[in-house]
């Protein structure tokens, strides 16, 4: 059963839609990311959500009840919805202690003091804030401030979380805790956890599944984390999950060239199918750490380039490798490489792409001009 | 000669509390001509103070400083050449560039200092923009432009009057990570061209690897290490620097009779060979979360358990436990074990390390402050 | 209008929320009081300048402009604004770079005695440098003719120099205070910069540091330049005597003369019109100036900037500072406060001389006194809490609810800013002497009035700056956590600016506390301030009993800068 249902809703800011027709079902239990590039639009979904801000059309529905229809004139108010909400600037209240902060909500609904008190000790336990509940915020450091955010949430609500953006500002090692400790609490708790970011790489870490959003404020994909890597559903989609290399190619029947600065190339073992509805215009994306570069003489295999730099960066190598006049970027283990050989700038080499995606190219891709 | 010569570079600061603190400790160096070193360290190690003191803005407490053959600063003989006629480069980290003069005169303001003629002048700051890639913005006010070329004016102000010495001040933190990565390479490219003589300070360590041709790690205003990347990244001297240098693990281990067993716990020791002239007590293990191994097959490592799964862009991130304590492990895609499930660990290039005391960490701490 | 207030309010905000019926409340409440004690004032001055009845009438506004005595009364302002502005201007600028850019020592020292000239009213010093160097009375000049023989006094304080340099004493802060923190905010690595590009310390200071604090020392001396054109306390004591007048005191002899009559006060009004006038022309030009360069100095890491070394210069300039400094506060406060237990004015300062019966007649026989000080006590703190509500009430409305419409109550509330406070006394009267049915002339309501419209603009700017610390989100955590909007203001959004708003009322407290050129105009029998006692005790030569009166008067100034000072020593949290 679905615990947040939006249907086709519709979102405007000023003039401009900012949400068009989106609809989103969030399972009741799981841990939902909703990834996209920054004004996309995923944080005005958030503040529908929470009853921040009126939708135009559509409705949205919280345990099966009604909460914003603007055809049925329906606004719940944003104290009645029952959301434990984190914002991205933490918005922990700077005149309460931690303690004061986190039993606030409680003090709303009326928990009985003691039970109250009970609660606020345990949520603070459970992000690790026990021994400062009588610090004040100005006393604490961002990391700090934002666990007495996600404490206060996890009071406020037992059943939905909604937490926008709230680790971006958090250097990356603080960043990386606080993703495994979100994830643990949604896992030991049970709540259902909606995380809105645009850094994939957390979005994939702690979620069960995420949305990928486009800058139109549309969903472009809906899967686990592994399924998205694995098999992203279009070039964008590809490109915004990480580093990538997209090589045109031309389908001639068949037979597969690439657009190079010297003309046509003969393109062999691309090692993925190509779906027949597509058209002859192609793109080859492959991740940097999904190719090997090997020196020339020793090549089984694979399209020719000239290795143009090359950075070595403690656990790993980064490669500028020249494929055809278009730049390809390698990414080998350090270990491995020194293995292998690591290739000297300028020289020749032989370039395989391991796990290779096919796109159809847009027809209007300049790389196909060269 | 471009070289620079650092002779018992000693600085002493006097904070608000009526501390001394030794900001920099008997620092010695010679900077090779033509070389790119970087200055490596956290917040509060000294390296800004001691690139501060080459350039001239801080006095020092003890030592000298030579640039080429031509004493700069030497405390002893009080004597001390102002920022102004020591000839170098510098780009800052927070741009420094003139809001109120446009590009063309921000380029222009060295050769004005020194009234070059008019010709000459135009012609040299034109050069200066081409090198920069800012041809055509020589109108524009730095507001109107973004960070990245912000930082290009300042690069190309740096080069126009063809300093042999070029300090960075962290150039590259207020950027960010993509435009990072190219101005990197924008920097290196000028070099070349210039051939001048860099010292980069920085504490971003893969910054400092790509960069540079030796650089040095500096701890709580001491020098702990000198070398090339490549040495530093595979011999790092102490732990500290072990952990600065990229994702680490370190296992509490026991050394018994030349044999290494986790801390606490299982009786089985660790395959591991100890370096020569350690006797029996306590020490730690590093590792790299990609330098590790990981199987279910019986007889390939030291047994462990999965405890968590991550996925990432581009590893799976495992947090194993070994005898009590959690090691991060990084793995290609595609080897995919499950949570829960015992395990067994490879490690493929440990290093062995005494532990540090809690003191230091704390001094490192208190230092960030100041 | 009701057409207009409709179409003001017809519509929600575009945030979103339905805000039940307050957020429209104390939208409508502020506009309504704003539209009274502002608005109303400005239109009935021009109204009444240019209507007689009913008709227009040209013929006063002509006349009033025309006269050859007030055509000498804008000369004067304009020549004593121009020169306060320009010494007050370089003054500023001198201790700014030797506070925020060399090595003297005693900075903190400095920096706490460049605030005082702030907490009095400049009338004060008129006082005091009058006792000092009135031509013929001054201890001053005394010393001198006894010493010399000379039969000309060293200085005449009654004159326009004697003006310019009181005010100028007054109003140096302002460049002072700006183009300090200018200096402490900008990135050091800007001047560093230049030095590493091989520019020397003085180069880096013309071409550099001196171009970057241009917009601060313009809006400096733009304060300079406006509160010197409608000043009023000092042209007041040091000009009368020698016939020297300016618009402000032009006006106030014209209201004063014509003893309440309505063709004085519509002269005064027409006057008025010139100075509000003068006032814009000079806020244009500031805009043209401010317009030309505005940067964002303020980033980067802050570091301490490389000050400069005084070297051998450093003794004397601290010399110099410490001995202006000395003249400047330290000399007007001393006099003051000596004079106030003379016997009489004019005896030589000895221990014989003084006495405490000054102090007894205005705090004991004295009723005017007394109630004055009452009567300043009602005013102050009335017109700051009520003032001080009003601000808050028009910053919420402007930053938090934006509805249409906030534009227009924004600008009416910071229009006071550049209003002369003698301006605003006129159409306050014009207003509140029954032209609506109302006649409040001679009672303390109608200084009530005035004092409120004077001070909404520093409530308003006070309220603004901390209502806008208190982001959106931390309301709406609150709305999230289960309060209601109503319950969001008062458990979070009030706390919060609480400090900010006590230290707002002090804000207002203290400059009504000595307010002289809005209550002299409108003061009655037994409406008096204490500016208003001062001043006229003063003129009436009584001038040891009006000393005695200024030293209470610092005695309740200081007293509420330390009240500030312990309100606002520790923002919890913010």
């Amino acid at each position: 059963m679905a615990i947040v249902s939006m249907r086709d809703i519709t979102v405007h800011y000023g003039k401009n839609a900012v949400i068009d027709g989106l609809s989103l079902e969030v399972e009741r239990g799981e841990n939902l990311a909703i990834v996209g590039p920054s004004s996309c639009g995923k944080t005005t979904l958030m503040r529908a959500l929470c009853g921040f801000i009126k939708i135009a059309r559509g409705e949205i529905l919280l345990n099966d009840g009604v909460v914003s229809s603007p055809s049925r004139r329906i606004m719940v108010a944003p104290e009645k919805r029952n959301i434990g909400v984190v914002f991205q600037d933490y918005a922990v209240w700077p005149h309460f202690t931690v303690f004061e902060n986190i039993v606030y909500p409680m003090r709303k609904r009326k928990v009985p003091k003691e039970e109250a008190k009970e609660r606020a000790l345990a949520a603070m336990a459970q992000v690790k804030m026990q021994d400062f509940a009588d610090r004040l915020p100005s006393q604490l450091s961002g990391g700090q401030q934002q666990r007495v955010a996600l404490a206060r949430a996890l009071v406020s609500s037992s059943e939905l979380i909604v937490l926008d953006e709230p680790i971006t500002n958090l250097d990356a090692k603080l960043r990386e805790e606080m993703a495994y400790e979100i994830r643990n609490l949604q896992k030991t708790i049970g709540v259902t956890v909606i995380y809105i970011t645009h850094d994939q790489e957390t979005a994939m870490t702690i979620s069960d599944r995420m949305v990928i959003m486009d800058k139109k404020g549309a969903i472009r994909q809906l899967g686990s984390p592994e399924e998205i890597w694995n098999h992203p559903k279009d070039r964008d989609v590809y490109a915004f999950l990480g580093v990538s290399n997209f090589l045109p190619l031309l389908n001639e029947n068949g037979s597969l060239h690439l657009v190079s600065s010297s003309g046509k190339r003969k393109f062999g073992g691309l090692g993925a199918d190509i779906p027949e509805d597509f058209g002859s215009r192609l793109l080859l994306a492959s991740r940097p750490t999904d190719i090997r570069v090997t020196p020339l003489p020793d090549a089984a295999g694979g399209v020719e380039g000239v290795v143009e730099r090359v950075t070595y960066l403690g656990h790993q190598f980064d490669y500028f490798v020249n494929v055809g006049g278009h730049t390809v970027r390698v990414q080998e283990d350090s270990l491995e490489a020194f293995g292998r050989g690591v290739p000297a700038e300028g020289s020749p080499c032989a370039v395989e792409f391991l796990k290779p995606a096919v796109y159809e190219a847009d027809p209007l891709d300049p790389r196909f001009d060269l | 000669m471009s070289k620079i010569t650092l002779k018992n570079v000693t600085k002493e600061f006097v904070t608000r509390g009526g501390h001394r603190v030794t900001a920099v400790d008997n620092f010695n160096l010679e900077i090779r001509e033509g070389e790119c070193f970087s200055f490596l360290g956290p917040s509060g190690c000294g390296k800004t103070t001691t690139l501060r003191m080459i350039a001239g803005f801080e006095d020092l407490t003890e030592g000298e400083i030579w640039l080429g053959d031509k004493p700069v600063s030497v405390k002893s003989k009080n004597l001390y050449v102002p920022p102004e006629e020591r000839g170098l480069g510098m780009v800052f980290q927070a741009f420094a560039v003139w809001p109120h003069l446009n590009v063309f005169e921000n380029v222009a303001f060295p050769l004005r200092v020194k009234k070059t003629p008019r010709d000459e002048l135009r012609e040299r700051v034109m050069t200066a923009l081409g090198h920069t890639d800012l041809q055509g913005a020589e109108k524009a006010y730095p507001s109107d432009l973004s960070g990245g070329q912000q930082q290009r004016i300042a690069l190309a102000r740096s080069i126009v009057t063809n300093p042999r010495v070029m300090l960075l001040d962290e150039p590259l933190s207020n950027l960010d990570p993509k435009l990072r990565e190219s101005m990197r390479f924008e920097i290196k490219a000028l070099q070349k061209k210039f051939n001048f003589t860099i010292i980069f300070v920085t504490h971003d360590q893969s910054e400092a690897m790509a960069l540079s041709d030796r650089m040095l790690v500096m701890d709580l205003g001491r020098i702990i290490q000198v070398g090339t990347p490549r040495e530093m990244y595979q011999n790092p001297s102490n732990k500290f620097v072990y952990g600065f240098l990229g994702l680490s693990n370190f296992l509490k281990v026991r050394v018994r009779e030349g044999r290494v067993f986790p801390a606490e716990g299982t009786v089985q020791p660790i395959p591991f060979e100890l370096p020569e002239g350690v006797s029996d007590g306590e020490g730690l293990l590093a590792s790299r979360p990609n330098e590790i191994g990981l199987s279910r097959t019986e007889g390939t490592g030291y047994p462990g358990r999965i405890e968590k799964r991550l996925y990432m862009t581009f590893c799976i991130e495992y947090h194993v436990n070994i005898a009590g304590q959690v090691i991060r492990v990084h793995t290609p895609h595609g080897n995919v074990l499950p949570e829960g499930c015992g395990c067994f660990v490879q490690f493929r290039n440990p290093r062995w390390y005494a532990g540090e005391s809690e003191q230091v960490e704390l001094e490192r701490i208190e230092r960030q402050v100041i | 209008m009701k057409f207009f207030l409709t179409s003001m309010f017809g519509r929600e905000t575009s945030r979103g929320d339905r805000r039940f019926g307050l957020d429209r409340i104390v939208f409508l409440l502020s506009l309504f009081i704003l539209i009274v004690t502002v608005l109303m004032p400005m239109l009935m001055i021009v109204v009444r300048t240019f209507f007689k009845g009913t008709q227009p009438d040209w013929a006063l506004f002509t006349r009033v402009v025309m006269a050859p005595e007030n055509l000498s009364a804008i000369y004067n302002t304009v020549k004593i604004g121009f020169f306060v502005t320009l010494f007050g201007t370089v003054l500023g600028l001198f201790y700014a770079w030797l506070i925020g850019r060399s090595d003297i020592p005693m900075k903190g020292l400095m920096k706490a005695l460049f605030t005082i000239p702030y907490m009095f009213p400049p009338f004060f010093g008129a006082m005091a440098w009058s006792l000092l160097l009135a031509p013929r009375s001054g201890y001053m000049n005394k010393w001198f003719m006894q010493l010399t023989g000379s039969t000309s006094p060293l200085l005449d304080i009654n004159s326009i120099g004697g003006i310019v340099f009181v005010e100028t004493c007054y109003y140096f802060p302002f460049v002072f205070l700006q183009v300090v923190s200018a200096l402490e905010r900008m990135d050091p690595t800007l001047e560093e910069s230049a030095r590493i590009a091989g520019a020397g310390q003085w180069y880096v200071i013309r071409k550099i540091t001196l171009p970057l604090v241009l917009p601060a020392i313009a809006a400096g001396a733009m304060l300079i330049l406006i509160s010197s054109l409608s000043h009023f306390g000092v042209p007041a004591i040091l000009g009368f005597s020698n016939n020297i007048f300016t618009l402000p005191t032009k006006i106030y002899q014209l209201i004063n003369r014509s003893a309440g009559s309505f063709d004085g006060i519509r002269e005064g009004a027409a006057l008025s019109i010139l100075l509000v006038a003068v006032v814009v022309i000079a806020l244009y030009i500031q805009r043209i100036v401010l317009k030309t360069g505005h940067y964002d100095i303020i980033k980067g890491k802050s570091m301490r900037p490389m000050l400069i070394k005084l070297r051998g210069a450093k003794i004397p300039l601290l010399g110099i500072s410490l001995l202006s400094l000395f003249v400047i506060v330290v000399v007007p406060l001393f006099m003051i406060f000596i004079v106030g237990f003379l016997k009489a004015y004019g005896l030589p300062l000895t221990l014989q001389n003084l006495t405490l019966r000054n102090y007894e007649y205005i705090l004991g026989q004295s009723k005017m006194v007394r109630d004055s000080i009452m009567n300043s006590l009602f005013l102050s703190v009335s017109s700051g809490v009520i003032t001080m509500f009003l601000g808050v009430m028009i910053a919420y409305v402007v930053i938090k609810v934006k509805p249409r419409g906030k534009g227009f109550l924004e600008m009416l509330s910071l229009l006071p800013y550049s209003i002369p406070g003698l301006v605003l006394a006129i159409g306050v009267i014009l207003v509140w002497s029954g032209a609506f049915g109302i006649n409040l002339y001679n009672t303390i309501w109608i200084i009530l009035i005035a004092y409120i419209a004077r001070y909404v603009s520093f409530a308003m700017k006070s309220a603004s700056a901390s209502l806008e610390q208190v982001h959106y989100s931390l309301e709406e955590a609150a709305r999230s956590c289960g309060a209601t909007h109503l319950e969001s203001l008062r458990d979070i959004t009030i706390p919060l600016i609480r400090p900010g708003m006590i230290a707002g009322f002090f804000l207002i407290f203290l400059p009504a506390m000595r307010e002289l050129t809005t209550s002299v105009l409108l003061y009655g029998p037994f409406t008096r301030t204490l500016g208003v006692a001062i001043y006229a005790i003063n003129s009436e030569g009584n001038t040891v009993q009006a000393s005695a009166l200024a030293t209470v008067a610092i005695g309740i100034i200081i007293a509420g800068h330390f009240a500030l000072r312990y309100v606002t020593r520790d923002r919890k949290g913010l």
